[in-house]
C-alpha cells in the first residue's frame, strides 16, 4: 500500500457491505517480536479520527475516507512507524478505541479484537458488477494474496 | 292538530312507489317548515324555477330541513311547489317548458293525475345530484356495484365528494337570492341555515339503500361507499375561472415556477379551498364581473365514480418456525428474491384468499433470523388484513383456517388464531424492552471444554452486557451501545467440544453476538468469559414471554 513494501492490510467484508480494516498477517509489524508504544489517531494537524461522531441510521456526521486516507499512525518500541490507510472509500463508522488503552491487542489478535476501524463503503449503483464494490482499488482476493505472499518469500 | 300532522307523515312514508296510493300533493304542504309562512314562498319559487333549479334545491333554499320531505318522489315535490306558487300569485307565468318527460315510475301516468309536467333539465345548483341520482335506479346501481366487487356489508357509510364548481354555483345562487329577496336571506347564512346538497343526497340515497336492501347507513361504519361526482371542465363555471385568472397579476405566479406557470394557475384556482378563499374576499359586484348569477344553465348533469373500501380487520396468533431456511418477511436483495417463501407469506396468503382481501401487513413481537428456529408456544403476531371483502368469520371458520395453514407446510405452525379489535394491536409491542425471551444455543469450542468454568458461569446471577450495534445490522441501524441483561444460564454438555447453553435474556439481546463477541464489541462475551475460542453453531428461541394473545381452546363446541 502506498508504495511501502509489504505493509498489507486485510479487509473483512460482510454481506451487508460493511468493511472492517485489520492488519494482514504479512505486515511487518507482526513479524518481529515488538511492542506497540503508541497509536495516534491525530492523522493530520486538523483531523483526529477519535472525534468521529456518527448519528442515525444514515451515519450522518461521519468522516469521509477514501482509499488513501490515513486512519492512524502506529509507533513501535523500536522506533519504527507505520501508517494504516483505509483502503476503502466511504464513511468512517467506528475506530477501535480498545487500541488506545491496550494497543498490543493489535499484535495478539489482529483479525478480531485488534481491528482498526469499521467503514461503510460508498453505495455503488446496481448496474455495476456485484463483486466490484470498490471500483478503482486493487483489492486482492484471498487466493491472489496468498500467491503474492508466497512469491515474495521466494524473492 | 299534531296527530293529524303525524297521520299525514305516515301516509307519505312510501317514497319508493307512489303508485301504491293516489294522493294529492296538497297533503305535503302542511308538514313543510320553511323560512317564512308557506304562502310567501311563491315568488321565491318563481325566481328559482326561472333559473332552472330542481324541486329539492328549491326546498333547500326555502329553508326545509325535514329528511322525509326530501325523500318524497320528485313528482310529489314538483306538484307541491307548483301549488305553492299558484297560491301566491294567481297569474303566475308559465315559466318552464312543458313536455311529457318524467324519469322512473312513468308507467303510472294515468294514476298520477298530473296537471303540469315539468321537463327536468339539470338543476343549475346541484347539477343533477338531487335529481337523477336520487332515483331508485341509482341506488340499485350502487348496490349492484358493491355486489360485483364481492364486498359483503350490513352497514355502510357514504362519503360523497362534489366537484369544485358547486362552490361557485352555490355562491352564485345565494348572491342572487339575497339581491332579489333581502328578506329573509339577509338574516341567514348559507353554511348554517340551508341543507347542503351533500346532506340531502345522503338522506335520500341512504334512505333508499336502507329500505331496499335492509342495510343501515351508519356514520363511521367500517365499510365505506365513496361516491365522487365529476363535472367536465369544459362545462364548469368557466366564466369565473377564466375571468378571474386573467385578472390575477401574472408576475406573482409566473416568477415562482417557470414553465409550469400556466398549469399551476389553473390548478391552484380549481382547488376547493382556494375557491372558497376567493369567494370570501370578493364582493357581489366583483363576482358579477367574473361570473354570472344566477349560475349558468347547462345541459349536462354530473357523472360519477364509485369506490368501496372496508377498514382493515385484525387477526392475531402465535407461530412456530421449524425451518432454518426461510425469513420472516419476503427477502429481496438487489432485485432478486432469496428463499422461496417466508413466514409472512405462509401465514397471510391463505387468510388473504379466504377473506378476499387486497393484502396484509404482518408484524410480530420481535423477529428471529433465517437460521434460527422458533420453538415452544410460539411468537405472537398480528396480521392487518387490508380491504377484506368477506371479513366475517365465526370461531369454527377461524379454526378451519388455522388447520389449513398448518397442514399446508411443515416449516411453520400457528396456534391461537383469533380476530381482534384495532385497539388490541398495541398489546403486541408492549414491553418490548422489558419482556424476556429464552434461547438455547449449540456452542462449539476449539479447545477442550472446561466444565467447571462453564458451570460456575451459570451459577452467577443476573449479568449485564454492553452491546454495540452488531456489524451484521450496522448498515441499517444506529450505532449505539445498549445495556442488556441475562437473567439465567444453564449448560448441557454434549462432547468435549460441544455444549448446549440455555439462557433467559432481556428482549433485544443479540445472543449470537454474546457468544462470539462481535470482534470485542459486545462485552462481556463468552469468549472473554471462558477465555476460549467459542462460536455458535445453532440457535433456537425457546420462548417469547408475552402473555398475549389469549389461548384459544380448539373445542369447536364453544359458541361463536
Amino acid at each position: 500500500v502506498r508504495g511501502k513494501p509489504h505493509e498489507d492490510l486485510l479487509i473483512l467484508q460482510h454481506s451487508n457491505k460493511i468493511c472492517v480494516i485489520t492488519v494482514a498477517p504479512s505486515h511487518p509489524m507482526l513479524q518481529c517480536d515488538r511492542k506497540i508504544t503508541d497509536v495516534d489517531f491525530q492523522v493530520t494537524p486538523k483531523l483526529n479520527r477519535l472525534k468521529n461522531k456518527v448519528s442515525g441510521k444514515r451515519k450522518r456526521g461521519a468522516q469521509w475516507v477514501n482509499e488513501t486516507s490515513p486512519l492512524c499512525h502506529i509507533t513501535c518500541n523500536d522506533g519504527s512507524k507505520y501508517t494504516i490507510d483505509s483502503c476503502v472509500k466511504g464513511k468512517l463508522i467506528e475506530i477501535n478505541e480498545l487500541l488506545i488503552d491496550s494497543p498490543n491487542i493489535l499484535l495478539e489478535k489482529p483479525g478480531t479484537e485488534g481491528y482498526i476501524a469499521v467503514i461503510l463503503p460508498k453505495k455503488i449503483s446496481r448496474n455495476e458488477n456485484d463483486e466490484n464494490t470498490m471500483p478503482g482499488v486493487d483489492l486482492l482476493s484471498k487466493e491472489s494474496y496468498l500467491k503474492a505472499v508466497a512469491e515474495r518469500e521466494s524473492d | 292538530m299534531a296527530s293529524a300532522g303525524k297521520n299525514l307523515l305516515t301516509q307519505l312514508r312510501c317514497p319508493v312507489d307512489p303508485n301504491c296510493f293516489n294522493f294529492e300533493s296538497n297533503k305535503l304542504r302542511p308538514s313543510l317548515r320553511l323560512f317564512g309562512p308557506v304562502d310567501t314562498a311563491g315568488p321565491i319559487i318563481n325566481v328559482l324555477r326561472q333559473a332552472s333549479c330542481c324541486s329539492r334545491c328549491i326546498l333547500r333554499y326555502l329553508g326545509e330541513k325535514n329528511i322525509e320531505v326530501y325523500q318524497q318522489p320528485r313528482q310529489i315535490l314538483n306538484d307541491t311547489l307548483e301549488s305553492l306558487r299558484k297560491l301566491a300569485s294567481r297569474d303566475a307565468i308559465d315559466n318552464t317548458n312543458i313536455t311529457n318527460n318524467l324519469k322512473s315510475n312513468t308507467s303510472s301516468n294515468n294514476l298520477m293525475q298530473i296537471k303540469q309536467e315539468i321537463k327536468e333539465v339539470p338543476c343549475v345548483t346541484c347539477l343533477g345530484v338531487l335529481q337523477d341520482y336520487c332515483e331508485k335506479s341509482f341506488a340499485e346501481e350502487i348496490h349492484n356495484n358493491i355486489i360485483q366487487s364481492l364486498h359483503e356489508y350490513k352497514d355502510y357509510d357514504l362519503c360523497v365528494s362534489l366537484p369544485p364548481t358547486f362552490i361557485v354555483r352555490e355562491h352564485s345562487i345565494w348572491t342572487y337570492l339575497k339581491e332579489n329577496f333581502k328578506n329573509p336571506y339577509d338574516n341567514y347564512s348559507q353554511d348554517e341555515d340551508i341543507v347542503s346538497v351533500k346532506e340531502a343526497f345522503k338522506w335520500i340515497c341512504g334512505g333508499m339503500l336502507n329500505k331496499l336492501y335492509h342495510v343501515i347507513h351508519k356514520y363511521q361504519s367500517l365499510f365505506q361507499v365513496k361516491i365522487e361526482f365529476l363535472f367536465p371542465k369544459s362545462e364548469t363555471d368557466d366564466d369565473f375561472f377564466d375571468n378571474y385568472k386573467n385578472n390575477l397579476s401574472p408576475p406573482r405566479k409566473v416568477q415562482k415556477k417557470s414553465q409550469r406557470s400556466e398549469k399551476n394557475i389553473s390548478n391552484t384556482l380549481l382547488s376547493a379551498t382556494s375557491i372558497r378563499n376567493i369567494l370570501q374576499t370578493i364582493t357581489a359586484q366583483e363576482f358579477r364581473t367574473y361570473s354570472s348569477y344566477p349560475p349558468k344553465s347547462t345541459s349536462q348533469s354530473v357523472s360519477y365514480k364509485v369506490d368501496f373500501n372496508r377498514q382493515s380487520v385484525f387477526i392475531a396468533g402465535r407461530y412456530n418456525k421449524y425451518d432454518r431456511t426461510i425469513s420472516q418477511t419476503p427477502w429481496i436483495l438487489d432485485g432478486t428474491r432469496k428463499g422461496d417463501t417466508s413466514v409472512q407469506e405462509l401465514i397471510c396468503d391463505p387468510i388473504i384468499a379466504k377473506m378476499k382481501a387486497d393484502g396484509c401487513k404482518f408484524s410480530s413481537s420481535g423477529r428471529e433470523d433465517v437460521d434460527v428456529r422458533m420453538l415452544g408456544k410460539g411468537r405472537p403476531f398480528i396480521a392487518e388484513i387490508v380491504n377484506p371483502r368477506s371479513p366475517f368469520m365465526i370461531k369454527k371458520e377461524i379454526l378451519q383456517l388455522q388447520n389449513e395453514i398448518n397442514l399446508a407446510t411443515e416449516k411453520i405452525k400457528i396456534r391461537d388464531l383469533q380476530m381482534i379489535e384495532r385497539w388490541d394491536t398495541s398489546k403486541l409491542k408492549q414491553g418490548e424492552e422489558d419482556k424476556t425471551k429464552t434461547y438455547s444455543a449449540l456452542i462449539y469450542s476449539s479447545e477442550i471444554i472446561n466444565q467447571d468454568k462453564i458451570l460456575s458461569l451459570c451459577n452467577m446471577k443476573k449479568r449485564t452486557l454492553e452491546q454495540k450495534t452488531p456489524l451484521r445490522v450496522l448498515h441499517r441501524r444506529t450505532l449505539a451501545v445498549r445495556p442488556r441483561a441475562i437473567w439465567l444460564m444453564k449448560a448441557e454438555f454434549i462432547d468435549p467440544h460441544h455444549f448446549k447453553l440455555s439462557m433467559k435474556t432481556q428482549a433485544g439481546t443479540y445472543v449470537k453476538e454474546f457468544v462470539h463477541g462481535d470482534l470485542g464489541r459486545t462485552k462481556p462475551n463468552l469468549r472473554t468469559l471462558l477465555d476460549a475460542d467459542v462460536d455458535i453453531l445453532e440457535l433456537d428461541v425457546e420462548s417469547v414471554d408475552l402473555d398475549w394473545p389469549p389461548e384459544i381452546s380448539e373445542d369447536i363446541s364453544d359458541s361463536g
